[in-house]
């Protein structure tokens, strides 16, 4: 599909251009719920994000669209193929790029490429050219025949990692985390190729993480999971704008109940959140008024202020708001 | 087909890339075989030859007639010691003992030809108690053939009235005229059609060769285990569109061809350095090794898919070597079991490799007598692959 496909059928809207379709997913180990009752829909050429802490259910759903688990309850289906009754068909269309280097390191890049080729029927001649391709793509074109556990940084493994789940030209790519632990320059160039094969190849990418940045700069929509429920789920600028002003994250050297209910009252301060020990978030409408009332606050009741980080509204205080814990934890 | 075939190639190349596979499937076995079957070779061919010393406190012609016929007797050397009846005391006697080469002793009390054989003493050594047992029941048998010819001359002498001297000469020469006659009759029976008895190495090479044959679940088991665990390769292969049963078939076909490798080596080897015979049927014994490795590869398979941590695979597989060997009659002959234990060999898929090889080998037997073992083999290892594949999710 080519991007101008894409984007028309993306503007076509309604549930016939979706590739992806989650409806109500539940997914459960015994008594634990690792996924809720979850919903959403990728289209052609979008790449969409789900963002949560580790242990969110990210992967889990990953799991069960990649037909690798079977769901407890609600349905997948890619492109119109139901995961659990047309499993093959939904593997021919998918992608994983999985959170671990799903590699053989003893073998060459080539090698590796050459085996998860085959597993999707491709072989011969057409192998040998798209191994070219997705070699060029992330750039290991030089290092197609080295062996990867002696040569390869953890970078380039990365780079090779999503180059395997690229060979079949999949409708549906699953990157699961898929720059954890990669260097800032493999980093850029992954990101490259994820919004090339969205935007320029009409790929649908459902791209897990727990980096805010990523999820910002890489995603037309971001679901924030967290206890394997979607607690929001929206186009990146909607969920943004949800955060209006600025947000000051305030740690005090000692503990002050007045100094918290001072600050609530001041003009301009929308919103004082105590996040952990004595430290609060502070939302403002506007960035020198806030800082003014904090000081002025902490002046009054003659408290020391031990650390103030000024950050613009992102999706990890959005997450904060919502579910009253940090990202990260 | 594709994929599977992707499977099979890829198999074989990291099997080619890792040595330690080698070690384990073509060295150990072969060193362990080794060992195992020459040091075991005495009590396969028959007993080791047992030694008593005797302690002859009586030294008349009675003790003297009992020490010779002892020493006459098949498999057992007699050591004459010359102790006085002080020095034949019961911690002496157990000092003889200590130096590991001596474990037995008889001791002819003083008065013994005077009818006193009932004190016959047999000390023995308690940590070779099996020796000792065998000493005792040699004994037993000489002193009961002593009495039952003293019962014969006494029987002579009454009826005929000869002398004791000719009623002992015509009773020893009527029981050498037996023993002339039995000997006629009496013939090792050995169940074979071949002409010469089959060498200890033939006995043992096939039972500790399949014993070892199963390493190779062990090497199956432990690289699925690695693929899972450690290069994460496990969850990426069965998220693309190839079927389970396709990707565990591939690699049992590969350990089992590796398998098949690893026994007919070993046989090759036994005939080529212990002059083994690898009896007149080569296709059925190969057809055996087939059907073997692919229960040694199932049951690799089986394990791999009940247990999902390496070490919990390596000490399950290392344990069913040995006692899967024990109770299959790999290790030990199955007429060496207790009786409470050689039922359960049957249950065992080694009993079954174990007994086609010696019918084959052994017995000289041909194809269609070890059709029946390779139907089992085979449904065993269909029984392993099918608990394998059972249903359920498939990182689970």
């Amino acid at each position: 599909m080519s991007a101008q496909q894409a984007t028309s059928a993306k503007a076509a809207g309604g549930e016939s251009s979706a590739v992806l379709e989650v409806s109500g997913l539940i997914k459960r180990y015994g008594d634990f719920t690792a996924v809720n009752a979850i919903s959403f829909q990728i289209s052609a050429g979008e790449i969409f994000g789900l963002l949560g802490p580790n242990g969110a259910g990210k992967t889990t759903t990953i799991s069960v669209i990649a037909t690798l688990l079977k769901a407890g309850g609600g349905s997948v289906s890619v492109s119109g193929h139901n995961a659990r009754d047309d499993s093959m068909a939904v593997r021919k269309l998918i992608g994983l790029v999985p959170q671990d280097i799903g590699l053989y390191l003893r073998f060459s890049a080539w090698a590796n490429l050459e085996f998860f080729g085959n597993l999707y029927g491709l072989w011969g001649r057409p192998l040998r050219q798209r191994i070219e391709e997705v070699l060029e793509i992330v750039g290991l074109t030089g290092s197609a025949k080295k062996p990867i556990v002696t040569k390869f940084s953890g970078g380039m493994k990365r780079r090779l990692n999503l180059a395997a789940g690229l060979l079949h030209k999949p409708r549906l790519l699953l990157l699961d985390e898929p720059t954890v632990g990669v260097d800032p320059q493999s980093r850029n160039r992954i990101f490259e190729n994820i919004t090339s094969l969205a935007k320029d190849d009409g790929t649908a990418i459902l791209y897990t993480t727990h980096y805010v940045e990523e999820a910002e700069a890489l995603c037309d929509r971001v679901a924030i999971i967290d206890g394997g429920e979607i607690v929001v789920c929206d186009e990146v600028p909607k969920l943004l704008a949800q955060m209006p002003g600025v947000a000051f994250t305030v740690e005090l050297a000692e503990e002050s109940v007045a100094f918290e209910a001072s600050v609530a009252k001041q003009p301009g301060v929308s919103e004082i959140t105590r996040v952990d020990g004595n430290g609060y978030r502070v939302v403002a409408e506007d960035q020198e008024q806030g800082l003014a009332a904090l000081l002025a606050t902490a002046r009054e009741h003659q408290v020391t202020l031990a650390g103030l980080d000024i950050a613009k509204p992102n999706l990890e205080q959005l997450f904060l708001r919502l579910t009253g814990k940090a990202l990260r934890d | 087909m594709v994929a599977f075939w992707a499977v099979v190639r890829k198999e074989l190349r990291l099997l080619s890339s890792d040595p330690a596979t080698f070690v384990l499937l073509f060295i150990m076995p072969f060193v362990l075989v080794a060992v195992l079957s020459t040091a075991l070779e005495p009590l396969v061919t028959g007993r080791p030859e047992l030694t008593v010393s005797v302690i002859d406190l009586d030294d008349s012609e009675a003790s003297q007639q009992l020490v010779t016929r002892l020493d006459a007797t098949d498999g057992l050397a007699v050591t004459s010691l010359d102790w006085s009846e002080a020095d034949a005391t019961d911690d002496h006697i157990y000092d003889l003992f200590g130096d590991g080469e001596r474990f037995s002793a008889l001791v002819i009390p003083a008065g013994y030809a005077e009818g006193g054989r009932q004190t016959l003493a047999l000390f023995g050594d308690p940590a070779r108690a099996s020796y000792v047992e065998a000493v005792r029941e040699q004994l037993t048998a000489i002193v009961a053939v002593d009495e039952l010819a003293e019962l014969l001359v006494s029987v002579v002498i009454e009826e005929t009235g000869a002398t004791a001297a000719e009623a002992r000469e015509s009773v020893s020469r009527a029981a050498l005229s037996a023993g002339e006659a039995a000997g006629d009759e009496l013939r090792t029976v050995v169940v074979s059609e071949r002409d010469t008895f089959p060498s200890a190495f033939e006995q043992t090479v096939p039972g500790f060769a399949v014993m070892f044959g199963l390493f190779v679940a062990f090497a199956l088991a432990i690289n699925l285990s690695l693929e899972k665990e450690e290069t994460k390769t496990w969850a990426r292969t069965l998220a693309a569109p190839i079927s389970q049963p396709a990707l565990v078939l591939a690699r049992v076909g590969v350990y089992a061809l590796l398998g098949v490798a690893q026994l007919l080596l070993m046989l090759v080897l036994g005939w080529a350095i212990w002059g083994m015979e690898l009896g007149s049927a080569p296709i059925a014994l190969v057809l055996t090794i087939v059907c073997w490795s692919f229960v040694a590869a199932a049951f690799g398979t089986l394990v791999a898919s009940l247990l999902n941590n390496t070490a919990a695979i390596a000490a399950t597989i290392s344990i069913s070597v040995i006692v899967f060997g024990a109770f299959g009659g790999a290790l030990i002959p199955i007429a060496f079991l207790p009786d409470w234990m050689q039922p359960l060999a049957r249950a065992t898929p080694q009993f079954w490799a174990v007994d086609a090889i010696q019918e084959l080998i052994v017995r000289g037997r041909g194809f269609g007598d070890v059709l029946p073992q390779l139907g089992v083999l085979l449904a065993f290892a269909a029984a392993f692959l099918a608990i394998a594949l059972r249903p359920r999710t498939a990182v689970e």
